[in-house]
């Protein structure tokens, strides 16, 4: 009875089995597979394939080779073997048909001949970029052209705080100076970003977005630098100067409009100058907080996004970063040389930045 | 010593070092056929994908998870190395890395200075807002503050496909949507499982619907080593063939 | 007649350092002073107090009969209007050309009209010989040419004394000349002069009066062939050895 039972047990678990498999293959394709050896060589290399490993549920019946990868089949064996007359890469295809006529293709990739050398530097990928790179350094120009402006005003105040002989205005400002100068700019650019940005909107209802925490961020970091160059400006002027104006009967403005000032300025104005050429290059960092339109950098990563040129792109981005700064400075140098009065040495006191 | 001489001294030793420093970095490119080891490269701030934990130095994820497999079926073993997305193909390409697992999708430029694996996934484009933005479908993101990773597919869609879309290009993907946090931004386009995770994880925001793109994920092998294409295809077929690829998907809700 | 300048009882006082230990003092108009004495003694701070461009801690000074110790911002300007000071450094405004450094304190303290200015300012340069450098810029000059610009801009404001502060001390000795010479000539003018120096050969010829200072305190004063040919103290006679030994 048992062994009845058991042999009822077996037959109904094989019929299910046969029947679900054999449900299971009218509804499924065979899976193309195959190997090729080797997978790299010459002219008179005869390339193996094997499909052996192609399997399916109903028996495979036809194996049908592409060795162009033009779409032309030939019908040969589950093992089929190539040369090739041209060299280059070639991506083979392989398609089976099963017993119920149903189809699937594989594909595997073989080198013949030495791989086309990756070009060593694309000159049109670089020069095709420009457009968008010169509208980037545009946008570079504006943002540092806008920092150093608001900037200025705030280095006054800061600089002439530095110096001023009143505790309550020089200690904040030398511990505002210390601490800006002392932690980098791109720490300052996210902490702008991700901290004052937020808090400047909702207590301000303001809607700042990554240009202006940027433009908030280099405008901190330049007043600082500016006070700095400010304070030494109005320190290199000999105490003589002012005692000299005042031992005439000059009151302090008279000395300071007439005699400090304009002084003070012809100091001030190359190393400020640099602080300029400075920034050009310090507004790159807002590619750190996603700032768009793009400057120059955002530009830039944006091709190599699209293209994957990387060194090309890069290399531009270099090469416009040093046309703008180069062309400043030597606007600047011109500038000073034509207003250089003799004898007096206009050289910054001390590398400041 | 006199001040020339300490002076040629000291100048030889600057450039004594840095040469050496340069050596160093060489011998990450130790990587030859001889020793049966994979080197797999991931910008690993992608959970579910890819995700790496600085806590205690290891790496998780599908992306992760699914080399393991590949590595174990042809018998290699593997090592993660946490690189920064823009610096995946140059990685690849000098031979630092031999695989890049992260969540990269197939597409012709791409192809055209990297192999491939077949694809072993499909993703679509999601896009995640602010819960109360009121934006549903993709029109209403025209003109609109779109945050992506830069360099990425998302990025590529939002650039091409969305007229007047003001697209703010991150390095990483949690600094794009923490800018969909902070208010930076309306929106973010990026794959849909790391935003059904940043979603699951930051109540403020939700995954608002997909953008049907389909895109095929693939690890990428350095152009011309074919062999190793066709080993990890092999190691795939297997990993599909005895269900270990549906088991990972499983596991990590894809 | 009023003296033109007087001090009485003046101390200085930096800190715990005492400059100035009590001078009294006196300048007629038309007398030309000349104050010696060694490094440290105190006379270019005597000098610098009389119009307080260095405030004294305690004492009187009167210029013309207004006390200076206490004038206020105005009258202090005033004052400084018509005594000018001279200055070691020279302290020409390097920015400016050798005329606009004489007819900017012309126009903008003095008030004196453009044209009246540029006249004054070619005339004073004339007196002391750079009228040919009068679009020159003062880096452009040698130290004597620098100093004697220097006192043209103190004398174009025609002021009833010039203070000059060490006025050679900075230049190399071949320079020192020029200068002397034009000081010389403003003193046989009748210019009120007190001159803190080292050159005893000028104070000998040009001087009426010599005051010899030593550790703040006037020592000896008198005529030059008294305080500088015989003097009467011996710290004179000590300190003039030193000097003259040099010499």
């Amino acid at each position: 009875m048992r062994r009845g039972l058991l042999a009822v047990v077996a037959v109904l678990a094989t019929a299910l089995l046969l029947a679900s498999s054999l449900g299971l293959a009218q509804g499924q394709d065979p899976i193309a597979r195959f190997n090729v050896n080797p997978t790299a060589g010459g002219l008179d290399t005869v390339f193996v394939a094997n499909a052996s490993s192609s399997r399916g549920p109903a028996p495979i019946v036809k194996y049908e080779w592409d060795w162009e990868g033009d779409g032309t089949f030939i019908e040969a064996g589950q093992e089929a073997t190539h040369q090739y007359t041209e060299e280059g890469r070639y991506e083979i295809v392989l398609r089976v048909t099963d017993a119920n006529n149903r189809t699937d293709d594989a594909r595997r990739s073989v080198q013949v001949g030495e791989a086309a050398a990756q070009p060593a530097f694309e000159w049109d990928s670089l020069w095709d970029a420009m457009p968008t790179l010169l509208r980037g350094a545009l946008i570079t120009l504006q943002l540092a052209a806008l920092s150093i402006l608001l900037g200025l005003p705030l280095g006054i105040l800061w600089g002439l705080a530095r110096v001023s002989h009143f505790k309550v205005f020089s200690w904040p400002a030398a511990v505002y100076v210390t601490v800006i100068r002392g932690t980098p700019l791109l720490v300052q650019v996210l902490i702008s970003f991700l901290i004052v940005r937020p808090y400047v909107n909702d207590t301000f209802g303001f809607e700042w977005d990554a240009f202006e925490a940027g433009l908030f961020a280099f405008v901190i970091n330049t007043s600082a630098y500016q006070a700095e160059i400010i304070r030494a400006g109005i320190q290199a002027i000999p105490s003589g100067q002012m005692e000299a104006a005042l031992g005439m009967g000059m009151t302090y403005r008279q000395a300071m409009r007439f005699v400090i000032v304009p002084q003070a300025f012809r100091l001030i104005l190359p190393p400020l100058t640099n602080e300029f050429i400075v920034l050009i290059k310090d507004t790159s960092l807002v590619v750190a907080i996603g700032m768009t339109p793009p400057e120059l950098l955002g530009s830039g990563r944006f091709i190599i996004s699209r293209t994957q040129d990387i060194l090309e792109i890069y290399v531009g981005v270099a090469l416009v970063y040093l046309v703008l700064t180069f062309t400043l400075s030597r606007i600047i140098a011109h500038l000073e040389k034509r207003y250089r009065i003799p004898g007096l040495g206009i050289e910054a006191p001390g590398g400041l930045v | 010593m006199q001040p020339n001489r300490l002076l040629s001294v000291l100048f030889v030793l600057v450039l004594a070092t840095g040469a050496l420093a340069g050596c160093m970095n060489q011998t990450g490119n130790q990587n030859t056929g001889n020793t049966k080891k994979l080197i797999v490269g991931s910008d690993a701030t992608f959970p579910p994908m890819e995700v790496y934990h600085e806590s205690n130095g290891t790496f998780t994820g599908f992306d992760i998870d699914l080399m393991r497999e590949i590595a174990r079926v042809m018998n290699y073993t593997v090592e993660f190395r946490n690189v920064g997305w823009d610096a995946l193909p140059v990685e690849l390409s000098n031979g630092n890395i031999d695989v890049i697992a992260s969540s990269m999708t197939i597409t012709d430029e791409r192809k055209a200075d990297r192999e491939f694996t077949e694809p072993y996934y499909l993703v679509d484009q999601s896009v995640m807002v602010g819960k109360d933005s009121g934006i549903t479908n993709v029109q209403q993101l025209q003109g609109k503050r779109i945050a992506v990773q830069g360099g990425t597919t998302g990025d590529l869609y939002a650039t091409n496909n969305i007229s007047g879309a003001q697209v703010n290009r991150f390095d990483d993907y949690p600094s794009a949507a923490n800018a969909l946090v902070t208010g930076a931004v309306d929106a973010v386009i990026m794959d849909r499982p790391p935003q059904v995770f940043f979603a699951s994880e930051n109540p403020s925001v939700v995954v608002a619907f997909d953008i049907d793109t389909n895109e095929p994920l693939g690890f990428a092998i350095k152009k011309g080593r074919l062999d190793l294409v066709n080993q990890m295809n092999d190691a795939l077929d297997q990993l599909r063939a005895d269900g270990t690829l549906d088991r990972l998907r499983q596991k990590y809700d894809l | 007649m009023a003296p033109l300048i007087e001090v009485k009882d003046l101390h200085k006082a930096f800190g715990r350092n005492e400059v100035l230990k009590g001078i009294d003092l006196t300048v007629d108009a038309g007398e030309v002073l000349c104050i010696i004495g060694p490094s440290g003694c105190g006379k270019s701070t005597l000098l610098r107090c009389l119009t307080r461009l260095t405030e004294p801690t305690r004492g009187s000074v009167r210029l013309e009969g207004t006390e200076v110790t206490t004038a206020d911002a105005k009258t202090l300007s005033e004052l400084r209007e018509r005594f000018v000071t001279v200055f070691q450094a020279f302290n020409l405004f390097p920015h400016l050309t050798v005329r606009r450094n004489i007819t900017l304190p012309l126009r903008e303290v003095l008030k004196v009209p453009a044209e009246e200015a540029e006249r004054r300012a070619m005339d004073v340069l004339q007196q002391v010989g750079l009228q040919q450098k009068a679009d020159a810029y003062p880096g452009q000059l040698s130290g004597g040419q620098q100093q004697r610009v220097a006192i043209a801009r103190a004398l174009a404001m025609q002021p009833r004394a010039i203070l000059f502060d060490e006025p050679t001390s900075a230049l190399d000795p071949e320079l020192t000349g020029e200068v002397l010479k034009v000081m010389r000539q403003l003193a046989e003018a009748g210019m009120t002069m007190i001159v803190v120096t080292h050159e005893m050969g000028f104070a000998r010829e040009v001087a009426d009066c010599v005051a010899f200072m030593d550790a703040g305190k006037l020592v000896e004063i008198g005529p030059p062939d008294q305080v500088l040919v015989n003097p009467r103290e011996e710290r004179t006679r000590a300190f003039l050895a030193r000097v003259l030994g040099r010499q």
